[in-house]
């Protein structure tokens, strides 16, 4: 995909900084039982949960950026910050110039927030009156209104779901739905809240192809949240990992790879016949990945990579072998647990599922 | 200019949802006319041993309950619809997307949902109203009718905005259904004069929840009992509560926001 021609917006290279960023949260820490439960009415402990702490980054018009990270890990709270929802426990942000929770019209024009698990549409009305009411409340002249429609139709093949009521949409028709409300003031700066949560395979597809077509044309900034890695693989140039509010990485995606995957996966088949495959035997190589039916996979440092290789092709009697670069999901998985390892800063709630 | 626009279009928006609920309506209506029917019976009975219940005679009473009526049946076309709205809102988190709009907040928040079909219990109100007038012989002034027309919108906006600002710590105990029970409590006793409530019910009713000066001040401007003074501590009043609660609901939003954690 081009990269499209940057918006102006007169404020040269950077429509978003953000230094610095905190927030924490103030919550009253919950005990079992009854007794517990009655002292906490007139007695409550409190926790600091660090959502966010201490974050850098700036981004460019036009930019798509992926946010990253396990649940809990400050993702929603710094998308809450950024449209003005949340005020930071301190930090500097500057959205299209503006101070996002000063809530200014003018900022909350040029913005949009989408959020998976909530809904701004209407239930029994039809979406296409929800849609009376987002032009109504920014002001969108006629006109106007009617071309980003007549768009936003065409793109979402919402035509057939513009007059039922919105609940009786499936989730993924509604999310489209929910998309074209957010779009029809032509928001200038994107944040998508977990886009695609619980939509089925193909209407993922067709929510994140929309996405990039949005970006293309309009060259709207868009920031997004995901679980999926195949949205932000599909969508994001460019990469920020999140973990316990920290920020792990920040960058373009095979770069991280190559960075934050200091190691290499090794893929043998052994010839048939030989029993070669137990995991004992190839601990002496690497981390054993998977190993049986004559297949193995080990996990090896990337500089000592060619000499094992080297090591296992004169030792074992190989039928084929292929050095990788480990799946995408792997590396998260292993930034995020090293993250845990090096530094769970006290006091912040492990992430849960 | 924007700003009607909206309310007209929420307007819109509310009819078309009221439409999925329409059985409703004749539930309500029969309801209200049996409220009526019930007080006026009490009235009968009242009256059929004296001919003043605390000042107040029998065609006076009955205007008071055509203008109790014309009160609630606004609060429940306008004001407690929206009121519950926001503690959902509260309660569910979406109160985001209201917060994002870019629209003064407390306005959008008092004008999402009307319901329109309770306007009847205005309607029937205003018959009330007018049928004790005209027993009352004369009818009613001009002069009397603004200062009736201006005393009950002071009324309403009073309580208006102590609804909104007992809504309003939503934004620090979520819990707080109960708020509402309170005041339909309290708004209920407005049916009668609140001359007839004992002194300490009388300084709750005109001072902590004052459904004396949205029901009975009105009523007594309805039937000239009211000078000018009076009618200007009723704006005086009005203006003051309206921004009590709006600074109180920007205070909420700091606080829903994080600003003071």
């Amino acid at each position: 995909m081009a990269r499209p021609q940057p918006i102006s917006t007169g404020s040269g290279e950077t429509q978003i900084v953000v230094r610095g960023l905190r927030k924490q949260y103030r919550v009253p820490r919950k005990r079992a039982g009854l007794l517990a439960s009655v002292g906490s009415l007139f007695w409550r402990q409190h926790k600091i949960v660090r959502a966010v702490d201490g974050i850098d980054f700036t981004v460019a018009p036009g930019e798509v950026v992926g946010f990253l990270g396990p649940n809990g890990a400050g993702k929603t709270t710094t998308l809450k910050v950024l449209s003005g929802l949340l005020y930071p426990t301190s930090g500097e942000v500057s959205v299209l110039g503006h101070t996002p929770w000063r809530r200014q019209r003018a900022f909350l024009r040029s913005i949009a927030l989408v959020m998976g698990q909530r809904s701004q549409l209407q239930w029994d009305i039809p979406a296409i009156d929800s849609f009376t009411l987002c032009r109504t409340i920014y002001d969108v002249p006629e006109r106007q209104y009617r071309e980003t429609l007549d768009e936003l139709v065409d793109l979402l093949d919402l035509r057939d779901l513009l007059t039922k009521p919105v609940r009786q949409l499936s989730l993924g028709e509604r999310m489209k739905c929910e998309l074209a409300a957010s779009l029809l003031h032509r928001p200038s700066v994107l944040f998508l809240d977990e886009p695609t949560l619980g939509v089925d395979v193909t209407m993922q597809g067709r929510i994140r192809r929309f996405i990039a077509e949005h970006n293309a044309r309009t060259g709207a900034t868009v920031l997004l949240t995901s679980h999926y890695m195949a949205d932000v693989v599909a969508l994001c140039d460019r990469i920020i990992v999140i973990h316990h509010g920290h920020l792990l990485y920040d960058g373009g995606l095979a770069a991280m790879t190559a960075q934050l995957a200091p190691f290499k996966t090794i893929r043998v088949d052994l010839e048939p016949g030989t029993v070669a495959d137990s995991p004992d035997l190839w601990h002496a190589y690497g981390d054993v990945v998977d190993a049986q039916n004559g297949k193995v996979s080990i996990r090896v440092p990337k500089a000592a990579a060619a000499g094992i290789v080297a090591r296992i092709l004169s030792d074992l009697p190989i039928a084929d072998l292929t050095v990788e670069d480990p799946p995408i999901e792997e590396v998260i998985d292993l930034v995020f647990q090293n993250g845990d390892r090096a530094d769970p800063p006290p006091g912040v709630e492990a992430p849960q599922d | 200019m924007r700003a009607v626009r909206l309310f007209l279009v929420t307007l819109r928006i509310s009819l078309q949802n009221e439409m999925a609920y329409r059985t409703d309506w004749f539930a309500r209506l029969a309801q209200s006319l049996v409220g009526i029917g019930t007080t006026l019976g009490a009235f009968g009975i009242v009256f059929s041993h004296t001919d003043s219940l605390a000042g107040w005679t029998l065609d006076e009473s009955v205007a008071l309950l055509g203008v109790f009526y014309i009160v609630t049946g606004l609060i429940h076309t306008i004001c407690a619809p929206n009121m519950s709205l926001i503690m959902r809102d509260v309660r569910d988190g979406t109160l985001d997307f209201l917060l994002l709009k870019p629209v003064n907040s407390q306005y959008y928040a008092s004008i999402r949902r009307i319901v329109l079909f309770r306007m009847t219990d205005v309607a029937l109100g205003l018959i009330v109203v007018s049928v004790a007038l005209r027993r009352l012989a004369g009818g009613i002034g001009a002069v009397d009718a603004i200062l009736f027309l201006v005393v009950l919108t002071c009324g309403m906006i009073v309580l208006y905005s102590i609804w909104l600002a007992l809504v309003t710590t939503t934004f620090w105990f979520v819990k707080i259904v109960n708020i509402e029970e309170i005041l339909w409590q309290a708004l209920e006793a407005g049916r009668y004069p609140i001359d007839i409530y004992p002194r300490w019910l009388q300084y709750g009713l005109s001072y902590l929840i004052p459904i004396g000066l949205v029901i009975t001040v009105p009523s007594r401007g309805l039937l000239g009992q009211l000078d000018l003074r009076g009618v200007l501590a009723a704006v005086a009043l009005a203006a003051g509560t309206f921004a009590a609660a709006s600074a109180f609901w920007r205070l909420g939003l700091r606080r829903y926001s994080g600003a003071s954690a």
